[in-house]
């Protein structure tokens, strides 16, 4: 009887502590909220190009990429609570998505107004910075890497 | 297919059992692969990322992961509570049927849910991907647990590997001629391909009528409570009939003893 009880007492602890943590903490989802500026485009495994390792896209190998992506030339990524993302461009010009996040927050998905949908997976967050990769498949890592710095509310 | 507890089970008990349950959860994990971009038929893979998470020093998905892992064990902890506690008291019958039934009203909350509040926040999608995998810790609990841990149908590992095991031990003339070595191989490529069958058809199903699937897999485990009920009350009705038989025949032994 004793063993039932410890069994069940343990089995809720975890349950509790853990619900306790996540309500307690703070989400993918709390964290992302603001602006962030596009900082660079990564090959996720570095490539040996003739005898030097290179892992950053030149500018072909990012339209190349960009080509079969809704986010065109987005520079700054504008997370907003509700689920609304708004990217701007070089050009100052404005796209709005609406933007979720999926898993345990490790899934950042776009969906575009034309029922497009579009998937990262947010490598790393913290309040300074933010890493996605191109999300392909669930067990494969993508091959893309984009690294954003969060810009501070008065240069926003 | 309910109705029976371990050795006291059949090969097809476990056949209709297995292949019914592994399609349900081939369905319930390829929505939520789909729908939540998360596993809620296995935990493998969980423990994997909680360990990486924790490495990572990520507490809150840590945290996450954590619960999601204990659900899952609640939930073959409870299944196997009832099956254990309360089948002297209600029945195998009803024992069994119980945590079926607690799997369905999970399900079902998870698609009523979906149909009628679902924003899309990540708490919502964490506290679903969690009744999901409660759900699945049930009846993976229950098929373990009744069928004497032979038949386990929200994971394909175990299975893989021991199909791995009997094909490489079908090499031999004496594991081939051996029919319970046969049976057992049959069993699981037969739950393996209603894991996958299930998948196939959910995933299909999803894109096409969205969270309705969630009901869909309901009416599949509502199929394997009614198909014990049918049974066990044609029983009943075939008992009483012998019972009534039974007792005019005595009437008569009496009347004619009488006269």
């Amino acid at each position: 009887m004793r063993l039932i009880v410890v069994s069940i007492f343990l089995l809720v602890s975890i349950i509790l502590s853990s619900a306790f943590i996540v309500s307690e903490s703070s989400s993918p989802e709390d964290l992302i909220i603001g602006k962030w500026e596009e900082v660079s485009w990564e090959y996720e495994r570095i490539n040996n190009h003739y005898g030097t390792f290179d892992s950053e896209f030149d500018e072909h190998q990012q339209s190349e990429i960009r080509q079969n992506l809704l986010v065109h030339e987005a520079e700054i990524w504008h997370f907003e609570k509700g689920g609304k993302l708004s990217l701007t461009n070089t050009d100052q010009t404005k796209r709005h998505v609406q933007w979720t996040a999926k898993g345990r927050g490790h899934i950042l998905e776009l969906n575009y107004e034309d029922a497009f949908l579009e998937d990262y997976h947010i490598q790393d967050i913290t309040k300074d910075s933010m890493v996605i990769h191109f999300n392909f498949d669930l067990q494969v890592r993508g091959i893309v890497k984009l690294t954003f710095a969060k810009l501070q509310e008065k240069n926003a | 297919m309910l109705r029976k507890f371990s050795e006291f089970r059949s090969y097809s008990d476990n056949l209709r059992l297995g292949s019914i349950t592994a399609f349900s959860a081939g369905m319930v994990n390829v929505i939520s692969v789909i729908a939540f971009f998360a596993f809620t038929s296995n935990v493998t893979g969980h423990y994997a990322i909680l360990a990486q998470e924790i490495s990572k020093g990520n507490w809150y998905q840590a945290a996450v992961v954590l619960l999601w892992v204990s659900l899952f064990l609640g939930g073959s902890f409870v299944s196997n509570l009832i099956v254990i506690h309360s089948s002297s008291l209600l029945g195998r019958y009803l024992s069994h049927a119980i945590p079926i039934s607690m799997e369905i009203l999970c399900l079902l909350s998870v698609g009523l849910y979906m149909q009628h509040y679902y924003t899309q926040t990540l708490q919502e999608t964490e506290m679903l991907v969690g009744i999901m995998l409660f759900a699945m810790g049930i009846q993976n609990g229950l098929t373990a647990s009744i069928s004497n841990f032979s038949v386990k149908t929200t994971h394909l590992t175990g299975l893989t590997t021991d199909l791995g095991i009997l094909f490489s031990m079908f090499t031999k003339k004496k594991y081939r001629n051996d029919i319970n070595l046969v049976k057992r191989a049959k069993l699981l490529i037969i739950i393996a391909s209603m894991y996958m069958l299930g998948g196939v058809i959910s995933g299909y199903l999803y894109i096409n009528i969205g969270y309705k699937t969630f009901y869909i897999v309901c009416c599949v485990l509502v199929g394997i409570i009614l198909y014990d009920f049918y049974h066990i009350s044609l029983l009943k009705l075939n008992l009483r009939k012998q019972n009534k038989a039974n007792s005019l025949s005595q009437k008569e032994i009496y009347n004619i003893g009488n006269s």
